[in-house]
């Protein structure tokens, strides 16, 4: 039965502060419905596991280990300064991953100290910023934290020598957090309407405090050239990609985070992890992957910052929420964006190309043998069809802007987009190319309409259909 | 922030919030903004680095080279100024993962193909273990220099060595080819062969005529960063068609390149030595491009042409290593020779 009460509406997440125009547009402002993130994140979820699953994991050791055709030597020159690609597979003592967590570090300390104290100083001040902690600062703190140390440490267990650093670095770590602590207490002291984070308090002084006290023991060592490399924790500190059961490891925290971020699990957790972990992997190998993997990993790095949990997942039934879910839409606008710069740019460079203009460039590219996936000989495309292929997608790619702007013309291309790639598919072996670049397509759907029914007690399309 | 919403259709909920915009929102908003100015900036200053350069037209060159001074010839202000741009953007696509090249069988598409093969030699120390006795090189206009071996899987059919090199005397172009075919018969045909073993790409089907791939797209990505199209241009000659196969060949075992190409090699001889456990042990690893052209429409045919072999570069696994670190061998097409790299 329809309920008569009326339903309370929520919105999910942060909105950006955005300046004029995009503050009047409603297209930036308006919220949408969370369904249409909750799609994106369990299609990207899905795509993730089977191709992780599938064409990754059963050849870990052959792709990333150390004798693989990823050996960390192979890529080594990808990892020097002044470049910043990273990888967490090479450990804690690769300098990129020191000076990364360095610098996360110092912003996380700047933000939390800074925000403590601006709350301590303008408890009275009028009006007040919305308190929209959620913890996420405090988590990365410590978690930078922990990592910096562990770089600190393999640099010194490779030059075998323990300095007092060892223990001086979580030492300063401990004197961050009782600053912090000092001023949430006195805001309090201030203001009793004042909510202490009592958990994140607690860890902050915690992690530092364990740190400091395996710091001084390390520094107690007296002979550290004497140590085995074969302990499990020193072989921890150097490459993952080295141990062959560090590298399985990381391959299975892979799919765990991408699991929980399908089911909406620690939804933010999940997604910067798998976030993480892909990155990663990728640049562990960069030369595995394709234009999918990109699509992948910018999917990730936008719901990574959005409430892609606020409905079809195990938080949201954990919330119990009653009524309609909003998001705010600036990450499915971005990604809209990205979208229209695929499709523009690639239209713009074979505008130069010959064959794309004779017409003929699909005709070779069906009749490469290294990615096709039927042979040509067995079942050839007439060459007339060929032509008409490269054509019409000649002309979407270039035209995809100006059709986007207007409903009707925007539902074509869309439509005809979703039959490109579905035709790349059937014709091409490209791993997850097609699967990612879908997922691009399903925020756009207007994936409420199944709730709406719900809510209104109407059966659903599926279910008529049954 | 909850609300109440007006109907459950959708409608737009909330009014504005009376509040000032918090630190966080206000850092979300220049996320926001700075993530739109990185794909607009990205994407056409990277076209446009790529395009003015490489494709304005002589006629409108000046008139463009008035407009931007210099960004044309790759100099100038605008040309470094760009070039800082750019380099700041790539260290933030490095740093997140948000590559922005988006240029899909395109401008240009392959009008060839091809697959990496490994060849397996248990010789007693070949120095020069090519031509290897029964194979020869030879030459067309289509594909350039090549290793015809009776061991190629699929190759094009050949008569013996003999009637090959008398036939082909009478197909031959010039009288440089027609020298080189006459001496084919006597390209070591009666030495003794030592072992052979051909490892074709994982990726290539075992039937080019009748497939169907659901799998390996991982491996020919890999397999893509060792192709090379030793294709002749029109009218090149023989001279300089060798010095730019040997210059293509040789960027294999330069720099970065070469330990991929080890890897690569490495990694197909440890699975071959891990499935045959009991087997002696290859002396030299071999790689090889299994070249393919692709029939062109106007040939009326689908399909591409038998794969031929470009000898690519060679690794002998027991040999000492000097102090550079470079094992690999690139195979010079002047000399026919492996020479050491880089």
């Amino acid at each position: 039965m329809p309920s008569s009460e009326p339903r309370s509406a929520e919105i999910v997440g942060i909105a950006p502060w955005l300046p004029w125009p995009f503050s009047a547009w409603s297209w930036w402002t308006e919220p949408v419905r969370a369904e249409r993130l909750a799609a994106l994140r369990i299609g990207v979820a899905a795509c993730l596991i089977f191709d992780v699953a599938y064409n990754y994991a059963p050849e870990t050791q052959a792709f990333f280990g150390r004798d693989g055709l990823g050996a960390p030597a192979v890529f080594d020159y990808q990892f020097k300064g002044p470049r910043t690609t990273w990888s967490l597979l090479r450990g804690a003592s690769d300098h990129a991953n020191l000076y990364l967590s360095l610098t996360c570090l110092i912003a996380t300390t700047l933000w939390i100290v800074g925000t403590s104290l601006a709350r301590w100083l303008l408890v009275f001040g009028n009006p007040q910023p919305p308190s929209d902690r959620t913890g996420i600062a405090a988590g990365l703190w410590i978690a930078s934290l922990i990592f910096y140390t562990l770089s600190v440490w393999a640099q010194m267990l490779a030059a075998r020598w323990f300095s007092p650093l060892a223990y001086g670095i979580p030492l300063v770590g401990f004197t961050l957090a009782c600053l912090y602590a000092v001023f949430e207490f006195s805001t309090r002291l201030r203001d009793p309407t004042h909510r202490v984070p009592w958990v994140g308090t607690f860890l902050m002084v915690f992690t530092p405090t364990c740190l400091a006290l395996i710091g001084l023991l390390l520094f107690c060592i007296e002979s550290p050239e004497a140590l085995d490399k074969d302990v499990w924790w020193f072989r921890v500190l150097q490459s993952w990609q080295e141990d062959d059961f560090l590298i399985l490891l990381a391959m299975g925290f892979w799919i765990t985070s991408a699991v929980l971020f399908l089911f909406g699990c620690a939804t933010r957790f999940a997604t910067i992890a798998a976030w993480m972990l892909s990155l990663s992997f990728q640049n562990a190998n960069p030369w595995l992957d394709n234009a999918g993997d990109t699509i992948r990993l910018i999917l990730l790095f936008y719901l990574m910052f959005c409430p892609c949990g606020a409905a079809w997942s195990i938080e949201a039934l954990l919330h119990r929420r009653r009524g309609p879910v909003y998001v705010h839409p600036w990450p499915i606008r971005l990604l809209f964006v990205q979208m229209i710069f695929i499709y523009f740019i690639n239209g713009l460079y074979k505008l130069l190309g010959e064959r794309w203009l004779t017409g003929t460039s699909l005709y070779f590219v069906l009749a490469d043998a290294a990615l096709i996936r039927f042979s040509p000989v067995a079942f050839p495309i007439p060459v007339w069809m060929t032509r008409v292929m490269t054509w019409s997608v000649l002309a979407w790619e270039v035209a995809f802007p100006a059709l986007v702007l207007f409903k009707w013309p925007r539902r074509l291309a869309l439509a005809f987009g979703v039959l490109f790639h579905l035709g790349i598919f059937a014709t091409m072996e490209l791993g997850g190319f097609v699967p990612y670049a879908l997922c691009l397509y399903l925020p756009l759907l207007p994936w409420e309409r199944l709730t709406l029914r719900r809510e209104r007690g109407e059966p659903l399309g599926l279910q008529n259909a049954t | 922030m909850r609300v109440e919403s007006t109907a459950d259709s959708g409608s737009p909920i909330p009014g504005p919030t009376p509040r000032p915009a918090s630190p966080r929102q206000v850092l979300l908003g220049f996320f926001v903004l700075f993530q739109l100015a990185f794909l607009l900036v990205s994407n056409f200053y990277g076209f446009v680095s790529y395009v003015l350069p490489k494709k304005t037209p002589d006629n409108l060159r000046p008139v463009v080279n008035q407009a931007i001074p210099d960004f044309i010839y790759e100099a100038g202000h605008g040309w470094k100024w760009g070039g800082e741009l750019e380099t700041n953007i790539r260290r933030w696509t490095q740093l997140t993962g948000q590559e922005q090249a988006w240029s899909l069988f395109a401008p240009n598409v392959g009008e060839a193909t091809g697959f990496p093969a490994v060849v397996f030699l248990w010789d007693d120390g070949l120095d020069d273990p090519l031509p290897l006795p029964g194979t020869f090189f030879a030459r067309d206009e289509k594909n350039g220099i090549h290793l015809w071996a009776p061991w190629n899987r699929g190759g094009s059919p050949e008569p013996s060595l003999a009637t090959m090199g008398r036939l082909g005397i009478l197909g031959a172009a010039n009288p440089l080819d027609a020298l080189t075919l006459a001496a084919v018969p006597f390209a070591k045909p009666t030495d003794k062969a030592p072992r052979v073993e051909l490892l074709l790409s994982r990726n290539e089907p075992t039937n080019l005529s009748n497939f169907f791939r659901v799998s390996n797209c991982r491996v020919r990505r890999y397999d893509g960063s060792l192709y090379q199209n030793l294709q002749p241009y029109p009218d090149e000659t023989r001279e300089k068609l060798e010095t730019r196969s040997t210059k293509l060949v040789r960027e294999l075992v330069q720099d970065y390149q070469h330990d991929r190409t080890l890897a690569y090699l490495k990694w197909r001889r440890k699975v071959w030595i891990d499935a045959h456990p009991d087997e002696l042990r290859p002396r030299q690893v071999l790689l090889f491009e299994r070249f393919m052209r692709i029939r062109p429409p106007e040939e009326g045919v689908h399909g591409w042409d038998p794969p031929i072999l470009y000898p690519m570069a060679r690794w002998q696994p027991e040999k000492k290593v000097d102090g550079s670190g470079y094992v690999l061998e690139y195979f010079d097409y002047t000399t026919k020779r492996f020479c050491p790299g880089p």
